[in-house]
């Protein structure tokens, strides 16, 4: 799994990820995810290629989720496919992570 | 193209794993929506045993049967790990708040959810899984 970062205006971090969120791609991303968490309050994740989501990625993204709330930060989700999209309901990980459906709309959950 | 799949009990079998499947969802011309649950159940019950079913991963047998049509799947995963039931395993808590959530413990109930039908027995040392996910 691919992972990029990008620095948008109001101290927003925008991670774009690309390829199956599955053990394999869990392992990609723990180490990356998990310095985010630790370091930034204002994160949004950008779902449009990640077509796939098992619940070992569910757990990155909500250990990296409560790090940053322990600091008052928040992180949202946009562009979420169907199948994702089903995962976070399932599971309810959706109702802590806002799942939203654009840019614009995860950068103003964030801010 | 074999409709029986062995993989060893290490995370670079989930490749091989979704590339087979990929391949028999198209041969059936598997209904997406079904392909997609059938995906993230096997994928769910392989990753626990690779991950929690051996002690020893040097002896691991697992493998994955799958029969395929246009609206319905089913497939059979065989392990010779320790006796688990998914059926009977405890489900993490329901989520109230960021703060109290599990980090983990949510691949049990993604499979209860998403699957059609599971059946589950321990014959002789092995684990047999049974899955279905249908469109109807």
């Amino acid at each position: 799994m691919q992972i990029s970062q990008q620095e948008l205006d109001g101290g927003v971090l925008k991670v774009t990820l690309s390829g199956p969120f599955d053990i394999a791609g869990a392992a990609d991303v723990d180490v990356p995810f998990s310095v985010i968490g630790g370091r930034r309050d204002k994160v949004i994740v950008d779902f449009s290629d990640v077509d796939f989501l098992a619940s070992i990625g569910v757990r990155v993204l909500v250990k990296a989720a409560k790090s940053m709330g322990n600091r008052g930060g928040t992180m949202a989700l946009f562009n979420v496919g169907e199948a994702p999209r089903k995962v976070l309901a399932s599971t309810g990980v959706d109702t802590i992570i806002a799942v939203t459906e654009d840019e614009p709309s995860a950068i103003a959950a964030v801010s | 193209m074999q409709d029986r799949l062995t993989l060893d009990a290490d995370p670079a079998a989930l490749a091989r794993l979704n590339d087979w499947l990929a391949a028999r969802f198209s041969e059936a011309g598997l209904a997406p929506a079904v392909a997609a649950d059938m995906k993230l159940c096997l994928n769910e019950a392989v990753t626990n045993t690779i991950c929690h079913g051996f002690d020893d991963p040097a002896g691991a047998r697992i493998a994955v049967e799958l029969q395929a049509g246009p609206r319905r799947a089913v497939a059979l995963v065989t392990d010779n790990g320790r006796p688990f039931d998914p059926l009977a395993a405890p489900l993490a808590a329901p989520i109230e708040s960021l703060r109290s959530a599990q980090i983990g413990g949510f691949g049990i109930k993604l499979m209860r959810d998403t699957a059609s039908a599971l059946h589950y027995e321990r014959v002789g040392d092995t684990n047999r899984l049974r899955i279905e996910c249908s469109a109807d």
